[in-house]
């Protein structure tokens, strides 16, 4: 399976999108649904004749190909905006909550971007079918609201005339409807009249839901490609982690326990000829076998600290944290939980500031730190940032060594959260993640 | 002293074992988890306690829930936690049942014995020990930071000693500051605190923890 990287992964949650849409006829007639029916059919006695003439134009023009293109590019910008208005309006006026159908994303940047977007846009069934829609309510529209308009018409005209023709002269031979029953007629017109301006408009909700809702298809594809991102970055963030926990193991204890085994070996040689040096040895010894047992504690730690399992984000951040004000950098922890969180929430959240604390004692040069973690209750956000006064210059470069930043990114990724780094060459940094807390 | 150890690595076990007999404690018995701790202390009535963190069945929180309990029961009987790491959480939830004769060190201190066995009369003589790490991990918190933004880099390092149960003259020595001194940066630490001083080194560290923790 092709996993299409260039349509954008759908953010963990989207007001629109993900809002109920509201059945029912509540709000699809009365004074605004009116008005904004007879608003469209008025514009739309000009308006009408413009995109369609431009794509005449376009269409006409093909044999000259600039004609050609410049028609069409206006027609697409034309089409684009008047999509996004319809959407706008749609909502302000009947409020169902339709969701915005994804919109594919070129992968490419400049001039070659903006022509493959237009493209894309063009060859997409949300722009056509966004167009047929602003046809198809201004027909509606102006069918409506013009039968509305000839009732209202034969209403007035209606009796005037039955009354003009009774007094004629009969020499004439005019013939219409008897006084009455023209009266009958005007007054069951203006009823009409009124009825196709109040109910019409439920029917322009229709349309507006019919085409401009995202087709199923469109829905659980963009749920596909989110998932198929999320797998992606799990499965790199597994194996960045497995390299990362080797690395640690082969950098910092290992080297460390040969050392110790050497100095011990070495001091069992001098423990008979020269006891001053054999226990000055042993005293290193004891100071290697002890830096071995921090830098294990410090490994085994950040692969599953049992307390995150045991008593949750905000207790476990309290030794992270502390750990890196001993490594010399003064280290504030700023967290405010309401609650315990979904454990894969508080795990990739701990990974990232564990990781970017690393980090900072690695690269940064920084003096200051400050981790800040808040729950968003209305939006079930986590939001946990990382500030350090250091070098900055941080990248998410997933390069030869996939480990820190870009495995954080991935592993956030997988959990369908966003992650942002912020590091001008002058410092500061900050590294941000925000993750969706379905609970 | 008379001493159990609950702990359910025997090669631990049994070191921890060898340092006390060598220091001339008596080690009456040693038990690989938390429940058969609570009779063995019932049985035996120890001096002091020595109790791992981490033992079956959940590997989690054992030796902290069963110090709890053996506090609440006994409150005179003295427990010395020991675990690979060390949570401030735990410290807390310990702290806050108002012990005498409570310490928490990392594992990896047993290495320097004679601290360690310093460590073991401290808490057996129902004073407090919490590792230096407890306090930092305490102290990297921000609510308890503004309390302490108005105590010198002086102050705090002699509160972070205090929290570890040193003595005033242990203070000073590790310092390189005359006793005098030393006292009167505790007295100063006591008034920015608003708490009352107390010469009890034990009852001291808990205001102090319990002040931190609010």
């Amino acid at each position: 399976m092709a996993v299409a990287t260039d349509v954008l992964p759908a953010p963990p949650r989207e007001p629109i999108a993900n809002a109920v849409p509201r059945r029912g006829t509540r709000g699809r007639i009365g004074v605004v649904p009116t008005a904004s029916m007879l608003t469209t059919a008025a514009i739309a006695t000009v308006w009408f004749w413009i995109p369609l003439g431009i794509l005449i134009v376009a269409l006409s023009s093909i044999p000259s190909v600039i004609g050609f293109l410049i028609a069409a590019v206006i027609f697409v910008y034309l089409m684009r905006g008047v999509e996004w208005v319809e959407r706008h309006r749609s909502e302000a006026v009947f409020g169902m909550g339709i969701g915005v159908p994804p919109r594919r994303m070129s992968p490419y940047s400049g001039f070659q971007g903006w022509a493959h977007q237009l493209w894309l846009d063009s060859t997409s069934a949300r722009f056509w079918k966004g167009a047929a829609h602003h046809y198809l309510r201004m027909l509606y529209d102006m069918l409506a609201a013009g039968l509305a308009l000839a009732l209202v018409a034969f209403a007035f005209l209606g009796p005037a005339a039955a009354t003009a023709v009774r007094r004629s002269d009969a020499e004439a031979g005019l013939s219409f409807l008897p006084p009455a029953l023209a009266w009958v007629f005007a007054v069951v017109a203006v009823v009409a009249a009124v009825a196709v301006l109040v109910f019409a408009p439920a029917l322009d909700a229709v349309i507006d839901r019919w085409l401009l809702s995202p087709s199923p298809t469109a829905v659980l594809r963009r749920q596909v490609d989110a998932l198929a991102d999320a797998r992606q970055g799990a499965v790199s963030s597994a194996q960045s982690e497995r390299y990362r926990i080797e690395r640690d193991l082969h950098d910092s204890v290992q080297p460390r326990l040969v050392s110790l085994a050497m100095t011990i070996g070495l001091a069992r040689t001098k423990l008979d000829t020269d006891p001053p040096a054999a226990a000055a040895l042993i005293d290193e010894a004891h100071a290697d076998a002890k830096s071995a047992l921090v830098e294990l504690r410090n490994v085994v730690r950040g692969i599953a600290p049992t307390i995150l399992a045991d008593r949750g984000l905000d207790a476990a951040l309290s030794s992270v944290v502390g750990r890196a004000e001993t490594s010399g950098v003064a280290t504030t922890l700023d967290v405010d939980l309401p609650r315990r969180l979904p454990d894969e929430v508080e795990s990739v959240a701990y990974f990232v500031v564990a990781e970017a604390l690393t980090n900072i004692a690695k690269h940064a040069a920084a003096t200051q730190a400050v981790v800040t973690v808040r729950f968003d209750e209305a939006t079930g956000l986590l939001h946990v940032s990382v500030f350090d006064d250091g070098r900055g210059g941080a990248v998410i470069d997933a390069g030869d060594t996939a480990t820190g930043l870009a495995g954080l990114a991935a592993r956030v990724r997988a959990a369908g959260g966003s992650f942002d780094v912020s590091s001008p060459s002058t410092g500061p940094t900050i590294v941000t993640a925000v993750l969706p807390c379905a609970s | 002293m008379r001493i159990v150890i609950a702990e359910d690595s025997a090669l631990l076990r049994a070191g921890i074992e060898r340092i006390l007999a060598d220091a001339g404690h008596q080690v009456v018995a040693g038990v690989p988890d938390a429940t058969n701790l609570l009779h063995l202390v019932e049985r035996e009535r120890p001096d002091l306690a020595i109790v791992d963190v981490r033992m079956p069945p959940t590997f989690t929180d054992e030796g902290i829930r069963a110090a709890a309990v053996l506090r609440s029961q006994n409150p005179e009987s003295p427990v010395l936690i020991l675990s690979h790491y060390v949570e401030e959480r735990y410290a807390s939830d310990l702290i806050a049942s108002d012990t005498k004769g409570f310490g928490y060190l990392l594992k990896d201190r047993v290495a320097d014995v004679p601290a360690f066995l310093d460590a073991v009369e401290v808490v057996g003589g129902g004073g407090t020990v919490l590792d230096p790490e407890v306090v930092s991990q305490i102290l990297v918190r921000s609510h308890r930071r503004s309390a302490l933004d108005q105590l010198t880099q002086r102050e705090r390092d002699v509160l972070q000693l205090m929290a570890e149960g040193k003595t005033n003259a242990a203070i000073a020595a590790g310092l390189h500051v005359s006793v005098g001194s030393a006292e009167k940066h505790i007295a100063s630490i006591f008034a920015k605190l608003g708490l009352a001083a107390d010469d009890s080194g034990n009852r001291r560290v808990l205001a102090v923890l319990r002040y931190l923790e609010n």
